[in-house]
Parts: structure tokens; C-alpha cells; sequence
């Protein structure tokens, strides 16, 4: 029952600290509960009323934003290593990134490199699994692996003063892994037990669906993993995506109580024989969507339908970044955007409405969503396209660029609040090819958005029609109002096309 | 273990604050938050904590009631009446509660509810620590100056959405009712979760909005803490201005219900269209926060479930390679709290396998003490994520309110630590003899019919189990009739 219901998914969340609370008191002895309470109190209360809450106070003076730095440098491996020093907290956090990734799977392997940086942290050579994840819990410590789709990653949590022997378990992970057939098994099972959970329910099936259809079939960032590429990936395989972890061209992202010289010696004393150099990167072809359609996925007796409307964006690395990101913000950045504001506050069809733009390293897609009431997915849809169209169509009003553009700039402090956060914020630079300075030239070109910059930004980068739309949700309620949408040709030409849960093509129900 | 027990032995000052720890035990580690804590005329608690470190203010005000302060035909009440905080309050306006701390440069807005209490909180850059304190301050005193039929219906549709969305169109959303409606009886207010019924949502009207804002929402029965870069002098001097001259109200009394006791185990399947993996959920009813017996099952919970190392883990994912996944823990709550095993099986697999080993391993752990290697991982943890805790500011600051709470006393880490390594196994043996020796509920979720190929979808339907099917186990031993 302790349940913690989220007023938004907009909202940024927290986490609770790991432990709870105990008791202090006696339990309640009490044993027959008196009747129950939500009554008015007698009279109304006398409240003061202050001619001074008429209006939000002033600000105070504001504080100089100071911009925190990140000490670089290079150890003789080659691995570039990214410090951010504190020496408050007795902790240490490293993260090595590698620029390799699920973007490089074969196209019948897909999930190869997931898998293989999976069964990476499955144990070394001395200790299977449960002896490896028994020697972390005696130091409090974490080491983990894992693929992502452009980048993988090797990460070492500890309390500084477990260190020593926490990055003795990462150097034995790194030089002598385990990779045992059983655990490989093992985790190809759970794989493919989370895709038949994820191919059940709206929600994930849209999230795995909608990559394919907006960077078209094959595309690298737009794979979908299937019990059958799943199958075809063999132990052996993952010999040659280990070998790949190599110093040169890697990135070690370090914060904690911890020096330059130390995080040196932890690592050169460690890894004397770990070098060599990372493969380049692969290139990204654009993205080949399959716009004008609206496709659909039956999910029978869904409460809401998923409702996705997208198509290709910006690179993250484009010129105007700051005009594009306060125009996403406005259409659906933020609680107080238009389409949240319209679906959620005015219409009551969803808990939440978002838009924005996905930055992959090499390319970005713009997609707005929402999950929304059965029986007003089609409703629901015109909205959204109405927010899109609106956007393109003019200018923002004054207040609401004021609102995202003063919100952002003061929001600067929050992004650098703690030492993970300034590593996190320069890490993300990093992943896109950006100088480590970009923020100091952040703030100015914030500063010079206008509105008409704004409107400049969603004509260039919101399209006019040729949409990618997808619906997942019950058939029998909602392919009424998608016929008559597809008809219409309100998204496009492509008419509508029903998918099964793999994203392919279906009979209509 | 050598490194590990030197560990224990230092001193581990961690003082988090401005001033400098002056009285910090030598012995053992401290986990400080520096704080202040007084309370106005009015009631209303406040508790301070200043760290300049980063240019801002985390404002965050709970007040002591939730979804097990609400009476049945008005479950979800709370929750839904948390939503109408935001939105609007006399001088705030209408619906621009975001807008405006948007504007500001806030950051993590929002709000919660569970079964005990409601936060709402935001970060905002310290400059503006008064206009937090103008919007906080304003919900609390004015609220219903701008309450409407209009605005209500409409966070009546989103809340059910919500619901929709986190429990209705989800996989296994349906047991999370089943089990909490087998455990609590009719009548008792933890019996219909925090989100609450569709048709009691539904039926929701503007005066109880009224009534439960002047029984509950009084400054009498609320905490604000606020944590960040301020000056402690010119901060108390704010407070007062916008909260000193709130009136003082009676401060309301919680119903008191005694921990619910099941006579016999309860075993029941759900049918979820949704799932498509076996799900074993047994949970037993167990002490509330405040009491003794949580602490140790802390550790039950932890060594039992703890990923690799715990003992069903290993057994069932690791070992037999069954279940996808293996979650053990004890949800504390105030009234009482519920001690949870959740084993989702691999396609294919046979639950009473899993079952027989499942009860080998509460077996064990009721009857035998648990090792010292797994106590001291415990307590190395435990100690480990507190210093985590501590590096985010609303972290602390939730630390310090949920502490306030249910211990009254906001610095209870450290105290919570003695009693840990206070523990013995012989202890924490007992309880898990006594609150795992209970009858609970049993609920076996299982992929509908039909739905393991062809299209998804379908809703739950809960069912008893098929005539003559005994539980796969027993009701344990020592169960005794409350």
C-alpha cells in the first residue's frame, strides 16, 4: 500500500532513499477503529489574507550561474578519462563508454551486443554468477555491463573506502569473464520471456513498434529483436563483441572522492595489458520511414489506445537546437504545454500528452504520444494533429516563449545540481560530438530566440502532412474512427495498415 | 571480510550542512543531515537544512494523511483530492500552478500519495525561495476559493485515466487489487489501493473536496521542509511572513485499525489477458512501521530476494532457472505492513515446482538462523544506500520527512543503523518463525486463455481456484486463528 502515485509522468521524479523508516512506538493497540472522519470542521477558519499574497513575490537577487568543469585527461592506454571531484560524499561512481552497440548487430542477430554485454557481469572465470554478485554484496559494491544501441558500457559503483577491492572485481570481469554457456542460455531465455511479456499490452508494444515504422524496415536504430534473432546468436559470437572493449577511442567517466592520480593508478595498475583500440563507428544511413500511414496493432479489451504521430527530426548537433528545443517544449515539452494542456487539463482523455524530439547520435525523430481513452483514440488523434498544425502555423504568443525560454535559462543550476549531474550533463556532450564549452555558449543563444525563430524552427522541422501514426488498442472500438481518419487522408495517403505485434503485416481483425 | 569489518569500526562522519559536525560519535557511522526543526504557533512543523552547495532551494511540504485515513464508498479520495492542488488557489489562480514554477526555473514538480501521506514538492533556483513559499503557502490557506465543479470533473477523468493507464491496460495491474483485497477485510481502508474504484472516483463531489481540505489540510498537520541555499534567519523570517498567521486548527486524529489477521491461507487465480508469464504472489501481513519486528524483516527481505546472492534468487533464476524474475519485500505502512514474495516463471515452467522450492526456502529461513555473511552484507548495504541517499537534495529532504512521520524524529538514520547492527540472527529467526508462520493470500496469476498466440489482449477475471484443487501448499504450520 505504500504505492506512490505520480501526479505526471512529465515531472521529473525522485527516488525515495533505500530505507525505509522503523518504528519507534508501540503498535496501535486500539482494536475497534471509531467511525471514520472526513467531516467539515464546525466553523470556517479565519484566515489572515495579506494584501501581499495578491501577487507572486519578487525574486531576490539572483545568484552568478557558475558553470562547473570537467577535469580531462588521457592515460597511457589511451582510455580519455572525464573527472568530476567531490569531497563530500565517501563514494566513487565510473562508467567507461564504448562506441560500439545494438546499431552494429548483424540484421539476423539482432540483440547481439545487448546479450554479449549482459552475460559480460554474469561472473569471471573464478566466480560464476552468484559467487561474483556474493563478492559485490560484501563490499556494498556494483559492477555491471550492458549494451545500449550506440554505446556500451562497463559501471563501477562503491563507497571509496570499498574501491580497492571493488575494482579488483571489475579488472577480473574485464580480463577473465566467464561467458558460460548456461548463463548465455539463461539470459537469452529471460530475453525472449520479456519479449512475449512486451508483445501483451499497449504500451510496450507501441515502444517497439514505432522505432521500426519511423526509421523504416532494417534501418539501424529502427531493429526490432525477435525470438528467432534472438536464436540465432551463439556463445561464440560473443567472443568477438568482448574483444571489442578496447582502451583506445573509450571514454571513463569518474565522480566521486577520488583524484586525477588515483583514478591513474586504479586503473593502470589494474589493466597493464588492457590495450588496443575500439572499431570505428558505424555509419547511419538516413531514415527511410513509411510516412502517410496510419498502422494499427489490435489489443483486445484495452482500456486506452497507445497513440504515437511522428516522423524524422533534427540532428542534435543542428544550429538551432535552442529554438527547436523552446518550440518542442511549447507544443509538448512540459506539463503546461499545448498538448498536455488540451488533452489532459481541458478534454480529460489521457493522464498525460507529450511531444519532443528523440536525438539519436546521428539523427532524431520527432514523435508526439499519449495513452488515451478507448473511446476517444480517434478524437484524441485530431487534437494532436491540431497542436502540430498550430504550431507550424504561427507564432507563439509572447508569454508562453517567455514561460520556456526564462524557464530554461534558470534551470541551468538544477541540470549541474550535484557531481553526477555535472558529469551526466557532459557525458551527454560527449555522446553527440559536442565541445565540453557548448553550455557557456548555451545561455546567449537561448537569449536570442525570439518568436519568430521559434515559428522559423517547427516550420523547418514539423511536417505539414505525410505522417507516421500508430494506434495499439481494442479493434473492435477504435478501427471505426481510424477508417474514417485514414479516409479522410488527414495523416497522409497510406491509408491504414494493421501490424502484429512484431510490426508485421496483419490480417484486419 | 577483513576490509569489510574495518569498515564498520571507523568513523564515518558525514555531516551534511553548513556547520560543522560538533558532536559526531566516534565509535560507529553517522549519517547527519543537519537540520533544524520547530513548529509555529499555528502547528505547523518546519524543518530547515541549509547546504549552499548548489544555488537552490528544495521546498517540499507533507501533510499526515493518505489513502488509509479514507472511509469506505471513498477510496481513492485522497489521491484524487491531491490532484486538485494544482489546481489553483485564490491568489495563484486557475491551472497555472505549473506555469508559473515553470517560468520560474522549478524543476521536479509534483506530487504523491500513499496509504500514510501527501507530499508536494519542487525544486526552484534559490532566488526564488519565496515565491515557492507564495505557492505552497496558498494551497494550504485558499484553496477552495477557486474550487469548481468543472475543474474537478476533469482531474475525476484524469485520475481515471491514470488508473486506466497504470493499472487497467498493464499486465498483472488486476492481482495488485486481488491480493490487497484478499488481505484486508471489508471495511478497512487499505482494502481498495491508493488509486481507489472507478465508481467511487466517479462519485466524488465538490463537498467532500470541502470537507476533507478543512478536516485534513490544516497547518496543524502538515511539515514543510525546505533544504538548500538560504540563510537560516532570513528563512525562518519567510516562513512566518506566509505561513505565521495561518490560524490554529485542530489537529485531526488518525482511526486507529489493528494489524488484520487472515484465519486461513487464501488461494486465488487471476486470469489476466494482459500477462503472459505465471506470476506467484504470496504476502503476508506483517507489523506496521513503527514497530520491532520491521527491522528484521529488512532482512528477511534482503536475503531472500537480494539479486545473485539471495536465496530464492539464486534457487529459482539462477540455480533451476525458472523464474524470470524473483522480488521479496516488506511494503511498511502505518496501519501494518505486508511482507511480499513476487515470482514471474518462464513460459513453460511449473508453478508448483517453483512452489516446493519456494517453501523449502521459507522453511529454512523460519527454522534456522540466517549466516553471518548474509547479516553483514545486509548491514554493509543498508549502509551503503543511506550514503547514496544523501548526494540528491530532495533525497535528504525526503529522508528527513518520512523519518519525521512515522518515527518523529527526522535524524533517526543513525538510530535505525544501531538497531541494525544490533540484530542477531537468533532474532531475526524468530520473526521471520512469526510473521511467515501466518496464513496469507496466494495469488497465482496466469495468461488468460487463449492468449498465448494470436492477438493480445483480453481483461482479468478472478477466479477460485478449480473445485477440489488443493493449494499447492499447505497454510503453514504454525498459523493460529486471530
Amino acid at each position: 500500500m505504500s504505492t506512490v502515485m505520480h501526479k505526471s509522468l512529465l515531472s521529473l521524479a525522485f527516488l525515495f532513499v533505500a530505507c525505509r523508516p522503523a518504528p519507534v512506538q508501540a503498535p496501535p493497540q486500539d482494536l475497534s477503529p471509531p467511525p471514520v472522519v472526513t467531516v467539515p470542521t464546525a466553523e470556517p477558519a479565519k484566515w489572515p489574507d495579506e494584501p501581499y499574497r495578491a501577487r507572486i513575490p519578487g525574486p531576490r537577487a539572483i545568484a552568478e550561474l557558475k558553470l562547473p568543469g570537467v577535469e580531462t585527461f588521457k592515460l597511457a592506454n589511451g582510455l580519455e578519462v572525464y573527472l568530476v571531484q567531490q569531497n563530500k560524499l565517501p563514494t566513487v561512481t565510473m562508467a567507461f563508454d564504448f562506441d560500439f552497440g545494438g546499431i552494429s548487430d548483424p540484421k539476423d542477430q539482432v540483440g547481439l551486443h545487448a546479450i554479449c554485454m549482459d552475460l559480460l557481469d554474469e561472473g569471471t572465470q573464478k566466480y560464476d554468477t552468484a559467487a561474483f554478485e556474493e563478492k559485490q554484496a560484501d563490499h556494498a559494491a556494483n559492477v555491471s555491463s550492458s549494451g545500449g544501441a550506440e554505446t556500451s558500457s562497463i559501471n563501477v559503483r562503491s563507497l571509496k573506502s570499498e574501491l580497492a577491492p571493488t575494482l579488483d572485481l571489475m579488472a577480473e570481469m574485464l580480463l577473465t569473464p566467464g561467458m558460460r554457456q548456461a548463463d548465455f542460455d539463461r539470459i537469452k531465455e529471460r530475453r525472449k520471456a520479456s519479449l512475449l511479456q512486451a508483445k501483451a499490452s499497449p504500451g510496450p508494444i507501441a515502444g517497439r513498434v514505432f522505432g521500426a515504422l519511423l526509421w523504416g524496415d532494417g534501418h539501424p536504430y529502427g531493429r526490432i529483436e525477435t525470438d528467432a534473432s534472438i536464436d540465432a546468436i551463439k556463445l561464440k559470437d560473443c567472443a568477438k563483441v568482448i574483444a571489442k572493449i578496447k582502451p583506445g577511442g573509450g571514454r571513463l567517466w569518474v565522480t566521486g572522492m577520488i583524484s586525477k592520480d588515483e583514478v591513474t593508478q586504479a586503473i593502470e595498475g589494474r589493466l597493464p595489458t588492457w590495450k588496443g583500440k575500439a572499431p570505428a563507428r558505424p555509419k547511419i544511413a538516413a531514415a527511410k520511414p513509411r510516412l502517410g500511414t496510419v498502422f494499427f496493432v489490435n489489443v483486445k479489451d484495452a482500456a486506452q489506445s497507445s497513440v504515437y504521430v511522428g516522423h524524422p527530426g533534427p540532428r542534435r548537433q543542428d544550429p538551432d537546437y535552442e529554438a527547436t528545443d523552446l518550440m518542442m517544449e511549447i507544443l509538448g515539452g512540459s506539463f503546461s504545454s499545448r498538448i498536455n494542456m488540451n488533452l489532459r487539463e481541458d478534454k480529460g482523455y489521457t493522464y498525460g500528452g507529450r511531444a519532443g524530439i528523440g536525438y539519436r547520435r546521428e539523427g532524431g525523430s520527432f514523435a508526439a504520444s499519449s495513452s488515451v481513452r478507448t473511446d476517444v483514440t480517434g478524437p484524441a488523434l485530431r487534437e494532436v494533429l491540431k497542436e502540430i498544425v498550430g504550431m507550424r502555423a504561427a507564432d507563439p504568443t509572447a508569454e508562453e516563449l517567455r514561460r520556456v525560454k526564462e524557464g530554461a535559462l534558470l534551470a541551468l543550476p538544477a541540470e549541474f545540481a550535484t557531481p553526477s549531474d555535472t558529469l551526466f550533463a557532459f557525458q551527454r556532450l560527449k555522446f553527440y560530438d559536442l565541445p565540453l564549452d557548448w553550455y557557456s555558449g548555451h545561455q546567449g543563444r537561448l537569449r536570442a530566440v525570439d518568436t519568430a525563430a521559434v515559428h522559423r524552427a517547427a516550420e523547418q522541422h514539423l511536417r505539414a502532412s505525410d505522417f507516421v501514426v500508430l494506434v495499439v488498442g481494442d479493434a473492435s472500438k477504435v478501427l471505426g474512427d481510424l477508417d474514417v481518419i485514414a479516409k479522410e487522408q488527414l495523416f497522409g495517403k497510406g491509408g491504414l495498415v494493421v501490424l502484429d505485434a512484431d510490426g508485421k503485416p496483419a490480417q484486419r481483425p | 571480510m577483513a576490509r569489510h569489518a574495518l569498515l564498520l569500526l571507523l568513523p564515518l562522519a558525514l555531516v551534511f550542512g553548513a556547520a560543522p559536525a560538533t558532536s559526531v560519535a566516534a565509535a560507529e557511522p553517522t549519517l547527519n543531515i543537519e537540520y533544524e526543526r520547530y513548529t509555529l504557533d499555528n502547528g505547523l512543523e518546519v524543518i530547515l537544512h541549509r547546504d549552499p552547495a548548489a544555488p537552490l532551494v528544495a521546498t517540499n511540504v507533507w501533510y499526515h494523511v493518505g489513502s488509509g485515513d479514507e472511509t469506505p464508498g471513498k477510496s481513492g479520495f485522497a489521491h484524487l483530492f491531491e490532484h486538485m492542488m494544482f489546481q489553483g488557489a485564490k491568489h495563484i489562480g486557475k491551472d497555472v500552478h505549473f506555469k508559473i514554477l515553470q517560468e520560474i526555473g522549478g524543476t521536479g514538480v509534483n506530487g504523491t500519495t500513499n496509504s500514510d501521506r501527501t507530499n508536494y514538492f519542487e525544486v526552484v533556483p534559490s532566488h526564488q525561495i519565496e515565491a515557492a513559499l507564495w505557492l505552497e503557502s496558498d494551497r494550504m490557506g485558499y484553496l477552495l476559493d477557486l474550487l469548481d465543479e468543472a475543474s474537478l470533473k476533469n482531474q475525476q477523468d484524469v485520475v481515471r485515466n491514470e488508473r486506466r493507464q497504470r493499472y487497467d491496460n498493464v499486465p498483472y495491474g488486476r492481482e495488485r487489487f486481488v491480493v490487497a483485497e484478499t488481505l484486508y477485510p471489508e471495511g478497512h481502508p487499505y482494502r481498495f489501493m491508493t488509486i481507489g474504484r472507478h465508481e467511487d472516483l466517479e462519485a466524488a463531489s465538490v463537498e467532500d473536496v470541502k470537507g476533507f481540505f478543512r478536516h485534513w489540510y490544516v497547518p496543524s498537520n502538515a511539515t514543510l521542509t525546505l533544504a538548500g541555499d538560504f540563510e537560516i534567519a532570513e528563512t525562518k523570517l519567510l516562513v512566518n511572513k506566509w505561513f505565521g498567521a495561518f490560524p490554529r486548527l485542530a489537529k485531526p486524529v488518525h482511526q486507529q485499525v489493528a494489524t488484520p489477521e487472515l484465519s486461513a491461507t487464501v488461494r486465488k487465480q487471476v486470469d489476466d489477458g494482459f500477462a503472459r508469464l505465471t506470476r506467484i504472489h504470496y504476502a503476508w501481513h506483517s507489523p506496521a512501521m513503527f514497530t520491532d519486528e520491521e527491522i528484521e524483516l529488512d532482512v528477511v527481505s534482503t536475503v531472500l530476494g537480494a539479486y545473485g546472492w539471495g536465496r530464492l534468487h539464486r534457487a529459482l533464476v539462477l540455480e533451476e532457472r525458472s523464474a524470470q524474475s524473483v522480488n521479496v519485500y516488506n511494503a511498511g505502512a502505518q496501519h501494518s505492513s505486508v511482507f511480499h514474495v513476487v515470482v514471474d516463471l518462464k513460459p513453460g515452467q511449473d508453478p508448483a515446482k517453483a512452489e516446493a522450492v519456494i517453501a523449502r526456502e521459507l522453511d529454512k529461513i523460519r527454522s534456522q538462523p540466517v549466516t553471518d555473511a548474509e547479516m553483514r552484507r545486509v548491514l554493509i548495504g543498508t549502509e551503503s544506500s543511506f550514503i547514496w541517499g544523501l548526494e540528491d537534495l530532495m533525497g535528504r529532504v525526503e529522508q528527513l520527512q518520512s523519518f519525521n512521520h512515522y518515527t518523529g524524529d527526522p535524524g533517526y538514520a543513525q538510530i535505525y543503523l544501531q538497531r541494525l547492527r544490533a540484530l542477531t540472527p537468533a532474532k531475526v529467526q524468530a520473526t521471520a518463525a512469526l510473521v511467515l508462520g501466518k496464513p496469507r493470500a496466494e495469488i497465482i496469476t496466469k495468461p488468460a486463455p487463449g492468449t498465448t498466440a494470436g492477438p493480445a489482449g483480453g481483461p482479468a477475471a478472478v477466479a477460485a481456484p478449480p473445485a477440489g484443487a488443493p493449494p499447492a501448499i499447505a497454510a503453514p504450520k504454525a498459523a493460529k486463528k486471530g
